[in-house]
């Protein structure tokens, strides 16, 4: 089994700098640095790295677009991990803290960033302490601060934490958010390689996508670029929850069949069949038992209606009912509108409403129709992706799922009949 | 009348020399969260306070404070239970393990019991799935919770 | 700057060919092209929103079709746009259904009805149907402040008046509350609006979520009649609609659209909220006469034989010479044009002026001097477009609080320098990164700007050889500048080097720069000095800089350009030709029919108040102004006015001089009659009459024809229009401006004199004496101007008592905390009045409003030299 970014992740102490370094952390950092920026950018263009946060657009690339001659420019990790599902940039931050560090020291050169910004959501307290006693040591080392070894580049990183609300994933909240407002997303063009931070030009990325950085360089574009599908490079961690024996996050080579990676969490609890799963997080797809050997990469999940998203498998087994489900994921989405837009704010609320209603036994049949109706009027029609993450549970669970949603309308006119 | 303390003041310190000092205003989210801290919640006054050190008007402060979830503007307990109900521990059976600590704190979900020692609350996604069902109580969090750990942990801070 | 000429891109709009310049977005092009887009959230001077979702359009670019929001989708080379199809409604109409929902549709008693854009877009989308489940919003009113009433139930969370206050007016006082559905407007903490009321809010909101509650009459916006007017208060010049009801003006409204006036429909607490002292029960009703220390309400006839019978009595006794009138800078150009006229051409005395000319007759002077030196200013609607602002000595939020507005949108769009100079810290939030503090010590303007341009001179920032080659005295200029060097400007100042270097090369760049002088440089006696100085670091920029120099003179009132436009000053006539000159008095006298005008040459208006005292003038008319309250050697016109044998008021208020005058004259209000205004940056605009005269009072035109007749010498010209076309034929820089409709700026007749440096006047530091270790700074309120508006019920609502603002350390010396009340004391006078310690207040002195007549801040100085000096200490 391909491990990169957990190769270690299990050693003891392993958030310790001298844990880390001896097992061969920031070695990989002193060898890029003989290397000039360009180089390490056009090995992470080459090694076909993709976003690992939920929009899988390749890095090298997203590095590339940063207005030229621009300075001073940002980096921003990332850290605002709260896709319902996902935990394994939480498992990163807690264990391998250095692994991030030298991730983000990388692209910063690559990238002739001097400040960067680690934007950890609000409920990590605990791992914005850890993170910051690394940033210490780090300094210490030499890692960070003024004339990085010798090198003449100069990188300061500082942590600040959120404050909950999910939107602040969506890269242009985050920004809005760093800079002290509501964190409600920004229009774009402009994107934030040309007007990020402040307005200058910057480097949003995941913490997942920033470790990954590390074996990147360390191996080479090729390596990494032999792992994986065409489409898909590397690895991919992937958080598995839900209805399995031993729920966890794993690190995967990128097109390993879906089922193979359910049987890793000890697959389907005794006596129970898979029903439904999500492979990438709430916001994607939920796709039926049926589709279980779906190779586990951007293309493939894709072809099979539904995305690879930030990773997030999410098990339902036969004792789910998806409309319970998506109710629960309709309600998140209205909690977390940032109430900016209309169809998203009145559309998440009504989505939520009706959902309600069926569950409980109150639905008409015609509420189908207008769930539908509703997503179609926000299926890329609002402000930001929020609103198309929120439609995704909904249409795929009609889809998919149909059965559920009509054996609580006849309970409903049953029960209406029976008044 | 709000003040910071002196222990605040430090921690305000430290976050200021963050952002350029032009864009002070970044330190918003930091300030609020140090009101807090030092009083347990936000109240008006701090938020007023807030905006003088950063030059931003108090319904600025407001309109900031009030969009994210992590910020109280009224008492709360001395433990916070932030209880994840989304849709990794809802399908390991959240719900009931929400009701069973309500009623071990004879409160309702939201409320704060009358010693003032716990307030339960409902959250969204913690991103500890994988070790679902999850609770947070003030900083720290607590995984693959069953009744009789939650009756364990709650016991034990009391 | 508003020289960089963007490219044209030709698009298709339902098939119709149109072009645009590059970048600018579907909703604009189609607006300004009459295309009809739904939107709710959208207005050309806020920064895009998007959020409405109501404005999708189809656009289709090489066969390639795609939906898009107008509102921020840029034209593209040969793009197809097509409006209201299937698609779009459906989208669009999708989005207004849910808002519809909780709208209480109470569309009857709201102020929006009519003009509203929910109603307009619902019935364009045919929105008859919701799917959803009813529930109209029905929380109560919140009416905690005065002004503005909160009706969020119809609040449709377009976000415009959050934004309005935040981006246009820099004081963020509204902002958003919670997140998602909890979603919602409001004030920190749910406090009472406490803000600058510039009602901008009211203006963009599109629902009626926010109301006037000045208003007399409520509901449904169709059912006021508009009259476009011009605001009677600060120069500025902003375009009104004054809304009438049954015949009462109810309320005031910019008119929204960019290409109407100078003001780009904004407005402040003044302009909107002023409007009760049309309507007012201390409204002068009928003429008075003074009999005997009481007065006597008499006839209109009564009042016009008295005067007449004095007005000869007086010329027969003494000359022509020995009557004089003041002209009011608050009348319309039309009547100090006749006012003059009846002095020049009918009495035959030259005595005439206003009281900005009689206290600084160097600003017209100074404006002369710009044009002489090439500077003739852009309209000032190019504000919104500046590069560089200087705002020079002016407490701009209370004095031009329009003009911050627009400031705020060069800041945006342009990142535009702001300049401030001014020895107060003021309050001014913009969202520029460049702006630049010259925060001088009280009385030494004049240093500043002549640092300024030492700088600009010793640095090379300029191109010194063409300024040589453009201006004549450029190398005594030069000499001139010699003193102010780093070390005597910071001593002067307080200012440090790095500061004004800083300064003088952002001014220096290529771009078009704004001076926007306050009234406050005329406050001490080095005013003339001042404007000097700031005239030639203008021409040195202008004459050795690229871009362009833009520099407006300091007028305080709604038509103090206008009076003096209209030659009431005794040097000038109409349209600034000399008062000296024999030919143009020739010309003048054919026009009005007249055999000649000879005047001999006798000036007593330019110190009318001492001659008043000595006995030299026998009757003197005051057309509109209260100079016992507002002119700043109060004591020396209290003597003024008791000697002069013969006093004639015309006020529209009782006013403190009104109480001395032998007779009283109502006069009509600015929004009972017609005529223009010319503002600060010499637009000529229209004055409409909405309303008929409140009780027996005349518009001023009336009066001065009615009294020319009585005097046996009627106008030929007594009709609004006769007497404009008299005015274009007599003052050629009118020509073709009136009526005002189309608000156009005069532009002056070309100099044949070549440019020039203006010399002379030795800085002089001003320093407090040691007795009274304070100096005043005096001006407008930002609820007030002038004494008038101290009539209007809400305006005194929100300014209710006059407060001495002190500097925190000045305050924590004298022991004195916000809410104390002190004694004010200098060589000439005191009175005791409130005090707020404030940041903004400068160390070493006390900002007192001047428009309380209660505390008469003239009183203090009393003419004398420098600053005016004070002593505060705690009342008893």
């Amino acid at each position: 089994m391909t491990q990169l970014l957990f190769k270690h992740i299990n050693v003891e102490g392993l958030a310790n700098i001298d844990v880390y370094e001896k097992h061969g952390g920031y070695e990989t950092l002193k060898k890029a640095l003989e290397q000039k920026p360009e180089e390490i950018l056009e090995t992470v263009k080459a090694s076909g790295l993709r976003g690992r946060g939920g929009a899988g657009f390749p890095t090298g690339l997203k590095w590339s677009f940063l207005a030229k001659d621009v300075f001073p420019r940002y980096l921003v990790c990332n850290a605002d991990e709260s896709e319902p599902g996902t935990c394994k940039d939480r498992e990163l931050l807690l264990k391998n803290p250095h692994l991030l560090i030298e991730g983000m020291i990388l692209c910063a050169y690559a990238c002739r960033v001097e400040i960067g910004y680690n934007y950890i959501r609000g409920e990590f307290y605990d791992l914005c302490e850890i993170f910051e006693k690394a940033l210490e040591e780090a300094y210490e080392r030499g890692y960070l601060g003024k004339n990085i070894l010798r090198s003449e580049f100069n990188l300061d990183i500082h942590t600040h934490l959120g404050a909950g609300a999910y939107i602040c994933g969506e890269e242009s909240a985050l920004l809005n958010s760093l800079e002290g407002m509501r964190g409600e997303p920004r229009l774009k063009p402009p994107f934030p390689a040309v007007e990020g931070l402040y307005g200058k030009p910057t480097v949003v990325n995941n913490v997942e996508t920033l470790c990954a950085v590390v074996p990147v360089v360390e191996g080479g574009a090729e390596a990494y670029a032999a792992l994986g599908t065409e489409k898909s490079k590397g690895t991919k961690l992937v958080s598995v929850s839900g209805h399995v024996r031993n729920p966890g996050n794993f690190e995967v080579v990128l097109g390993t069949p879906t089922s193979e990676i359910i049987e890793m969490a000890g697959g389907m609890r005794e006596g129970r069949k898979l029903k439904a799963f999500i492979p990438g997080g709430s916001s994607v797809p939920m796709l039926p038992a049926g589709k279980v050997d779906t190779p586990y990469d951007y293309e493939s999940l894709q072809a099979a209606g539904s995305m690879l998203g930030s990773g997030a498998l999410i098990v339902m087994d036969d004792s789910a009912n998806v409309v319970k489900e998506t109710l629960r994921i309709a309600s998140f989405y209205m909690h977390e509108s940032c109430g900016k837009c209309t169809p998203c704010r009145e559309g998440t609320r009504w989505l939520h409403q009706i959902l309600g209603e069926i569950e409980s036994g109150r639905g008409k049949d015609e509420n189908i129709e207008l769930l539908q109706d509703i997503s179609d009027n926000m299926s890329f029609k609002c402000f930001c992706p929020l609103g198309d993450a929120a439609i995704a549970p909904v249409l795929s669970g009609i889809a998919n799922f149909r059965e559920d949603y009509e054996e609580l309308l006849s309970q409903a006119k049953a029960g209406a009949a029976a008044e | 009348m709000f003040a910071f303390s002196e222990t605040s003041e430090k921690e305000i310190e430290k976050q200021l020399v963050k952002y350029p000092p032009e864009r002070k205003k970044s330190a918003i989210l930091a300030l609020l969260r140090i009101a807090q801290q030092q009083n347990g919640y936000v109240s008006a006054e701090a938020m007023e306070e807030i905006g003088r050190r950063l030059d931003l008007s108090p319904a600025y402060v407001e309109s900031v404070c009030s969009f994210y979830t992590m910020y109280y503007t009224r008492p709360v307990g001395k433990y916070v239970i932030m209880f994840c109900i989304n849709v990794s521990c809802h399908l390991l059976d959240c719900d009931n393990l929400l009701e069973h600590t309500a009623k071990k704190l004879n409160i309702q979900v939201g409320e704060t019991t009358a010693d003032k020692m716990f307030t339960l609350l409902r959250e969204e996604c913690l991103a500890e799935c994988s070790r679902a069902p999850v609770m947070r109580i003030n900083n720290d969090y607590h995984v693959n919770l069953t009744p009789q750990k939650i009756d364990q942990i709650l016991d034990s801070l009391k | 700057m508003s020289t960089v000429v963007k490219k044209q891109v030709a698009v298709k709009v339902d098939g119709k060919d149109i072009t645009a310049p590059e970048g600018t977005v579907i909703l604009d092009v189609a607006k300004r092209n009459n295309i009809p887009v739904t939107n709710l959230c959208s207005h050309r001077n806020l920064k895009p929103f998007a959020a409405c979702r109501t404005c999708m359009v189809e656009v289709n670019v090489n066969g390639k079709k795609e939906l898009v929001y107008s509102c921020t989708h840029p034209i593209e080379e040969g793009m197809e746009i097509r409006t209201n199809t299937e698609e779009t409604n459906r989208y669009n109409g999708a989005c207004l259904e849910m808002l519809l929902v909780e709208h209480p549709l109470d569309c009857p008693i709201c102020d929006k009805s009519g003009v509203c854009p929910l109603q307009d877009n619902t019935e364009e989308l045919g929105i008859y149907n919701n799917r959803f489940e009813i529930n109209r919003r029905n929380e109560p009113s919140i009416k905690s402040n005065p002004l503005i009433e909160f009706y969020l139930n119809r609040c449709i969370m377009c976000g415009m008046c959050v934004r309005v206050c935040d981006e246009i007016q820099g004081v963020q006082a509204l902002d958003f509350h919670n997140r998602g559905m909890k979603v919602g407007i409001g004030t920190a903490n749910d406090e009472p609006l406490d803000c600058e009321f510039c009602g901008q809010c009211i203006t963009v909101c599109p629902t009626g979520a926010l109301m006037d509650m000045s208003s007399e009459a409520r509901g449904l916006a169709a059912l006021f009649t508009n009259n476009e007017s011009t605001c009677n208060y600060c120069s500025w010049g902003c375009t009104v609609d004054i809304q009438t009801k049954k015949g009462k003006a109810t309320r005031i409204e910019p008119i929204d659209d960019e290409n109407v006036g100078i003001n780009n429909g904004n407005l402040c607490a003044k302009g909107r909220f002023g409007h009760h002292i049309i309507h007012n029960q201390d409204r002068i009703q009928t003429p008075l006469m003074n009999v005997g220390g009481s007065f006597k309400e008499v006839t209109w006839d009564e009042a016009y034989n008295a005067i007449a019978e004095r007005l000869k009595a007086a010329i027969n006794r003494g000359g022509p010479e020995t009557v004089a009138g003041i002209a009011s800078e608050k009348s319309t150009n039309e009547e100090n044009y006749l006012f003059q006229k009846l002095f020049r051409g009918v009495l035959g005395s030259n005595q005439i002026t206003n009281l900005q000319h009689l206290r600084a007759p160097h600003v017209n002077r100074f404006m002369l001097g710009c044009f002489q030196n090439g500077m003739t200013s852009k309209p000032i609607q190019e504000l919104e477009e500046a590069d560089v602002v200087l705002i020079f000595n002016s407490d701009l939020p209370s004095e031009f609080p329009v003009a911050g507005n627009a400031i705020r949108k060069a800041a945006i769009n342009f990142q535009a320098d702001i300049m401030i100079a001014n020895p107060r810290n003021l309050v001014f939030d913009h969202e520029s990164r460049n702006e630049t503090r010259l925060t001088f010590q009280h009385g030494s303007d004049q240093a500043v700007a002549n640092r300024l341009a030492k700088i600009l001179i010793d640095n090379q920032l300029v191109d010194l050889d063409k300024a040589k080659g453009a201006v004549s005295n450029f190398d005594d200029y030069v000499s001139s500048l010699e003193n102010y060097n780093a070390d005597f400007a910071e001593t002067a100042t307080g200012i440090d080097d790095e500061t004004f270097t800083k300064a003088a090369t952002r001014l220096a760049r290529n771009a078009d720069r704004f001076f926007l002088i306050g009234n406050d440089v005329l406050e001490n006696e080095d005013g003339e000095d001042v404007l000097n100085a700031l005239l030639n670091l203008g021409t040195l920029l202008h004459s050795g800089g690229e871009g362009s120099v833009n520099i407006y003179p300091p007028r305080e009132h709604c038509n103090s350009q206008g009076v003096n436009d209209m030659g009431c000053a005794p040097e000038y006539l109409p349209g600034y030709k000399c008062a000296k000159d024999s030919k143009a008095l020739a010309a003048l006298a054919e026009t009005w029919g007249i055999d000649a005008l000879n005047f001999d040459g006798q000036d007593k208006a330019s110190d009318l108040f001492e001659n008043c005292k000595n006995g030299s003038i026998n009757f003197l008319y005051i057309a509109g102004e209260d100079p016992l309250h507002s002119y700043y050697k109060g004591a020396q016109v209290r003597e003024a006015l008791k000697t002069t044998p013969f006093l004639v008021v015309q006020d529209v208020f009782m006013t403190q001089t009104c109480e001395v005058a032998d007779v009283v004259l109502p006069a009509a209000s600015w929004a009972e009659k017609d005529g223009t205004y010319t503002n600060m940056s010499r637009h000529v605009q229209r004055v409409k009459r909405a309303i008929l005269p409140e009780g027996e009072s005349k518009p001023d035109f009336d009066i001065f024809c009615e009294l020319a007749e009585a005097l046996g010498s009627p106008f030929q010209n007594d009709s609004l229009e006769d007497v404009q076309r008299e005015i274009e034929n007599v003052a050629p820089i009118y020509k073709g401006l009136l009526p005002g409709e189309e608000c156009r700026q005069w532009t002056p007749e070309s100099s044949s004199e070549k440019p020039k440096f203006v010399i002379g006047g030795e800085f002089k530091k001003m320093a407090a004496k040691k007795e009274y270790p304070l100096s005043v700074i005096a001006n407008n309120h930002m609820f007030h101007i002038g004494s008038y508006t101290r009539h209007s019920k809400v305006l005194n609502t929100l300014a209710p008592d006059c407060k001495a603002g002190m500097n925190p350390a000045d305050a924590k010396r004298l022991e004195i905390k916000t809410g104390d009340k002190v004694v004010v004391e200098s060589k000439n006078h005191k009175f005791e009045l409130l005090v707020e310690v404030t940041p903004v207040a400068a160390k070493g002195t006390v900002h007192i409003p001047k428009n309380w007549t209660e505390i008469p801040v003239n009183m203090l100085r009393n003419g004398e030299e420098g600053l005016t000096s004070i002593k505060v200490s705690k009342a008893e």
